[in-house]
């Protein structure tokens, strides 16, 4: 599946991929917030941010041609909405909206791409997001792929019964799947899923589960992740005071 | 309908994210009632289940075609508390992982989604359940969609972004369409559920007061319109304050707190015009619950999410 792609690159090892997770978060958010308040106009300030992003890619080595294509994703909201403003008589917004959603998706895509998914997460936790939360996600993630390949399995049945042969793209041709086919589908899947949660349950408790109880180690900040997040820190407010101070 | 980052302003993602960990807290509190450890996996697999059921594309239009969003179908048979719990598993790792809808915008795709989605589900299911329990499974899902929608089209028009209006009035009907379909599938699913026997899932429909339910949703239904009227023309709403006095109130008790907080994020008066809005949201939901509180005397709630032997 492609979003399985991200995965993958976060498993590389490079000085990105090194920092600890917390330190990564701490920077993509600082970064993401000084985006949101940077002003419409301040072109110096995104191209530096771009010139930046870039620097790391490079750094953390990543294909450039698969981030610029996971990067289009937001394209369909945010090119509306810049549509829908341009179209209202504010080129200059719809431009800005393009410009920062494209720059933020850049953070997160960077974020996921050079962190490990439990690590993400005990970073989540160790952060102060509540147990009950990050357990759940680490459920939801685990149970991702599960269900999504019963569910394509069972769409492939649905297909070949009906004697679509469409390649292998998930996606039913739209008048393949009527209402009530599609119902009985996520019918059937809804059941499995839940009786898989109580199977689920029953073997936790066999084998001793408590909650607040997470498997992954507790990381350290060492000297590096404190310097990387204090850098970027520093970076994100430069660049708001400079747009404020109008350089 | 997932808002990405780089699209609303400060002020509306920060006071959206804030109204959400509340939400947040505070179902959280209730499911800890309950036996919190069997809801961890519940709320993790049907999270994965909403992922999954997204795959599955049906049409609606020749030529178009949409997927189920789920939470509506998640608040029928878990229960409000896990049905927003798990939605917002879902929601952050679509940020995250697919990039779908911002970070910063979390809060607000939270709020539009796990929290009011699933809260108008639950009580648009109970105001029409009574007469058929299809019916409402249909306005369960009807509500959840066009409510999230309108609530996003709304905070962009809050962010200042300008949209002209018959883009406004088609996303408004390309959602309740999408809505339809919705609620088509989730009482066409919920029908299959019931037939299979699973008795484990215990709907909430038509189980409570349905006045509290009707009041609750029609004030977050002419809530959504206010906000979306207020959002395109913000001089609408000051009229209307003026009118009924309601905005020396606004600046007194906004004017302490907040004094010193208008001056570095954006103009005085237009912030101002937000915080006085959500004053004045605040005020009409606090009224509405209490008027329907008032006519009904609340019993106890039985547990939502029963436990499985």
């Amino acid at each position: 599946m492609h979003y399985v792609v991200l995965e993958r690159l976060s498993q590389r090892d490079s000085v990105l991929h090194r920092r600890d997770a917390r330190a990564k978060i701490v920077a993509t958010l600082s970064l993401l917030v000084a985006l949101a308040f940077l002003p419409n106009s301040a072109w110096l300030q995104f191209g530096s941010m771009a010139l930046l992003l870039m620097a790391a890619t490079s750094m953390a080595d990543l294909p450039v041609r698969i981030l610029a294509l996971r990067i289009l994703v937001v394209l369909p909201f945010s090119g509306l909405a810049a549509l829908a403003s341009w179209l209202a008589g504010d080129p200059a917004r719809g431009v800005a909206i393009l410009v920062k959603s494209c720059l933020s998706v850049y953070l997160v895509i960077l974020l996921v791409a050079t962190t490990r998914m439990p690590e993400l997460l005990q970073a989540l936790k160790q952060l102060g997001v509540p147990d009950a939360m990050v357990l759940g996600l680490q459920f939801v993630y685990r149970y991702l792929f599960v269900i999504s390949e019963q569910a394509q399995h069972m769409v492939f049945a649905a297909r070949s019964r009906m004697g679509w042969q469409e390649g292998p793209s998930v996606r039913l041709k739209p008048h393949s799947l009527g209402l009530r086919t599609a119902a009985g589908l996520v019918a059937v899947l809804f059941l499995r899923s839940y009786e898989r949660s109580d199977r689920v349950f029953q073997a936790m408790l066999a084998r001793g589960f408590r909650p607040g109880q997470l498997v992954a180690k507790p990381s350290k900040l060492a000297a590096p992740d404190i310097l990387f997040s204090g850098s970027a820190v520093s970076f994100a407010a430069l660049l708001v005071a400079t747009a404020k101070f109008g350089v | 309908m997932h808002v990405p980052d780089g699209i609303l302003a400060p002020p509306v993602w920060m006071g959206l994210a804030t109204a959400s960990a509340f939400a947040l807290g505070y179902v959280g509190r209730r499911l800890r009632q309950q036996t919190w450890q069997q809801n961890i996996p519940l709320m993790g697999v049907m999270g994965a289940f909403v992922f999954a059921a997204q795959m599955v594309n049906f049409p609606i239009l020749p030529g178009t075609s949409s997927h189920l969003l789920g939470s509506a179908l998640l608040t029928l048979t878990l229960g409000q508390p896990l049905a927003s719990m798990a939605m917002t598993a879902v929601l952050t790792l679509q940020a995250f992982i697919f990039q779908d809808g911002g970070v910063l915008a979390l809060g607000a795709n939270v709020f539009n989604m796990a929290v009011m989605g699933t809260l108008v589900a639950q009580w648009a299911g109970r105001a029409f359940g009574l007469y058929k329990k299809t019916w409402g499974a249909v306005a369960a899902g009807w509500f959840s969609v066009t409510i999230a929608g309108a609530l996003a089209v709304a905070e962009l028009l809050a962010s200042g972004i300008r949209l002209p209006s018959w883009s406004v009035w088609l996303a408004l009907g390309a959602l309740a369409l999408t809505g339809i379909v919705e609620g088509l599938l989730t009482a066409a699913i919920l029908a299959l559920l019931e037939r299979s026997g699973l008795r484990k899932l215990e709907t909430p429909i038509g189980r409570q007061s349905r006045i509290v339910a009707v009041t609750a949703l029609l004030s977050v239904v002419a809530l959504t319109a206010g906000a979306l009227i207020a959002s395109a023309d913000p001089d609408i709403l000051e009229t209307a304050l003026v009118k009924t006095g309601l905005d020396k109130l606004a600046t007194t008790l906004l004017q302490s707190p907040f004094g010193d907080y208008q001056a570095p994020i954006a103009g005085p008066s237009w912030l101002r015009q937000v915080l006085a809005g959500a004053l004045g949201i605040a005020l009409i939901v606090g009224a509405a619950l209490l008027l329907a509180r008032f006519y009904t005397s609340r019993k106890k709630l039985p547990p939502r999410c029963t436990t499985s032997s």
